[in-house]
């Protein structure tokens, strides 16, 4: 039976005025509505599609603000048990990952599902750091999951890159990270949303867990700045009506060929 | 900053990628500063062309992990190995691509060797003795400059395409040969099978004029104005990641690192934002040529001309164009 924690993220759809925080550890921004990471997202739906295959439960966590309660409750929603909340919002991977690790240790588990890469960092490094810190095996840009041929173990199809793809066996306890279109996503129509409304949430605060309260004293990285791309490695815009467009552009493409 | 930069190199189908050139591009500038040594691991079974193609590509040395139990990847047998190389050699840095390779990697061997680990990272630059990096955030519409502070190794991963690929001057490096021991009893994991995509109707990758199209479509409705340029053009149609993850079109249409690279005449990217797995796929286009309507998607930083517009009313247009 899988006991399967899911890592979900909340991520905005943009944002504006981003600036570096004053303890230079973190990006701030005004930001838009959030959602679910897509990856994530991915990792839920085969979480709970787990679930009714092999029998189990599912726990959907987060670490981020208020809001992203908002994705936790999607997560209920679309049929995960629990769901646990830590009260934060880090840029440091590592951190993250600790924080995850602590609130899952005191969890019951033999799964844990991520996406592979959140939208906003960009990172796809925290799945991979909660296998390590668990000490645990591991699989990246997973695209399958299916019972294994031997008690406590899955087999797993992930991509390897250029069209290839590796089918292994992984034994449980195991972190497997999603990759996206794995599975259709499905919608949760707002009266569903409504029944979990009041489904607690359990939370944490960071300094709750054990991560959280080793305040670093020469933090590993500093963030200089943040700042838009460069102009200067932009494409050649091509201007006018669209007929002197579509004229300028097939020019180009007739010089290509 | 002194010691050494371990490169990890990384294959495709038994011929090094091009990531590794990049790596070894900037891992020597770095060297040649600092006055540090650059050293290239290669991991696999019978990788004498391997390690032959890196000879002078800018490495003082060629490490080699050769074992029969490296002949197929394993995350968990390679993340050991390479680790214990780590661990034995000290290395200042360790740099790798931003690829499955890398990603499954890194993480494991900053954190089996107590270093610090950053991802994704477009460039590297110093503050006195300690490495700055640029990465991207938000889908690649921000950049952010992170200086590293934490104890060494630095492992950094690296956006394919990200670095340049000059060619190097290069010493012909010399060979050591690292010990493998790899307990198999001990394995939580194991490979069952490698599977190859099946092949499509088309092969895009030896296609002369590719027009791509992106999530910006909308609408599995509109691939046939797609192809419809496409196919005035003389060309075929191709696509990113979102449209193959709706199954709209089968992977064999798409560009990407977990799919197909490409390297058409000429690729026309219809609404595709731009993602790095995307672009490092298709980067070495003769012409690239995006249109989009947000002018800040990063497809316009990789494109050699861009139309910001609404690809509905672009795309008519060109095929009136070309048709005329």
């Amino acid at each position: 039976m899988l006991k399967t924690i899911v890592c979900t993220k909340a991520v905005p759809g943009f944002i504006t005025d981003p600036k570096v925080s004053d303890k230079q550890d973190n990006v701030e921004y005004q930001a838009g509505t959030v959602v679910i990471n897509e990856s994530d997202d991915y990792a839920l739906e085969e979480a709970v599609k787990l679930k009714r295959k092999m029998g189990g439960s599912v726990t959907v966590i987060s670490v981020g603000p208020l809001t992203a309660q908002k994705v936790l409750q999607t997560g209920l929603a679309k049929n995960a048990d629990n769901a646990i909340r830590i009260d934060g919002q880090l840029l440091d991977t590592t951190k993250t990952a600790g924080l995850l690790v602590d609130a899952i240790r005191q969890t019951e588990f033999n799964l844990v599902l991520t996406g592979v890469e959140s939208r906003d960092t960009m990172a796809s490094q925290v799945g991979l750091l909660i296998a390590e810190k668990l000490a645990v095996p591991f699989s990246y840009a997973v695209t399958e999951i299916e019972p294994g041929d031997e008690e406590g173990t899955l087999k797993v199809t992930k991509e390897i890159g250029a069209g290839l793809k590796q089918c292994e066996s992984i034994k449980l306890p195991a972190v497997l990270c999603l990759q996206t279109g794995t599975t259709p996503t499905s919608f949760v129509p707002l009266k569903k949303m409504m029944m979990v409304k009041n489904k607690p949430v359990k939370k944490y605060a960071v300094t709750d867990l054990e991560t959280g309260q080793q305040e670093s004293e020469s933090p590993e990285f500093r963030v200089d700045a943040v700042f838009p791309p460069a102009e200067e490695t932009m494409a050649e815009l091509i201007k006018g009506t669209m007929e002197e467009i579509a004229s300028k552009t097939y020019t180009k493409i007739k010089e290509a060929i | 900053m002194s010691g050494e930069i371990l490169v990890l190199a990384e294959q495709i189908a038994g011929v090094v990628d091009n990531v590794s050139f990049e790596l070894l591009n900037l891992g020597r500038k770095i060297a040649d500063s600092k006055g540090m040594r650059l050293s290239v691991l290669v991991t696999g079974h019978q990788t004498e062309s391997l390690q032959n193609s890196l000879i002078e590509t800018g490495a003082d040395l060629i490490l080699v992990a050769d074992d029969p139990a490296l002949e197929t990847y394993s995350a968990e047998v390679y993340s050991t190995v390479i680790s214990n190389v780590v661990k034995e050699r000290s290395p200042a840095m360790v740099f790798c691509g931003y690829t499955y390779f890398g990603i499954e990697m890194s993480s494991a061997i900053a954190t089996r060797c107590q270093g610090t680990s950053i991802s994704n990272c477009l460039d590297l630059n110093w503050d006195g003795d300690q490495p700055v990096v640029v990465r991207p955030m938000f889908g690649g519409t921000l950049m952010i400059r992170i200086e590293m502070n934490g104890p060494a190794p630095y492992v950094i991963s690296f956006e394919k395409g990200a670095l340049p690929r000059e060619a190097v001057e290069g010493k012909k490096a010399e060979k050591e040969l690292v010990a493998v021991k790899v307990d198999q009893s001990s394995l939580s994991t194991s490979t069952l099978e490698i599977i190859k995509a099946a092949a499509g109707e088309i092969d895009i990758t030896k296609a002369n004029i590719l027009v791509s199209m992106g999530r910006g479509i909308g609408d599995k409705e509109k691939i046939p104005l797609i192809k419809e340029l496409a196919d005035a053009l003389g060309g075929a149609i191709s696509c990113s990641r979102p449209i193959a993850d709706m199954g709209w079109l089968g992977t064999e249409y798409q560009v990407g690192i977990s799919a197909n690279y490409v390297t058409p005449n000429v690729y026309i990217a219809c609404g595709i934002s731009g993602a790095s797995q995307h672009v490092a796929a298709m980067r070495d286009s003769g012409l690239i040529i995006a249109i989009n309507k947000d002018p800040n998607a990063p497809i316009f930083r990789v494109a050699h001309y861009g139309i910001v517009g609404d690809l509905f009313d672009v795309v008519p247009a060109l095929i009136k164009e070309v048709t005329a």
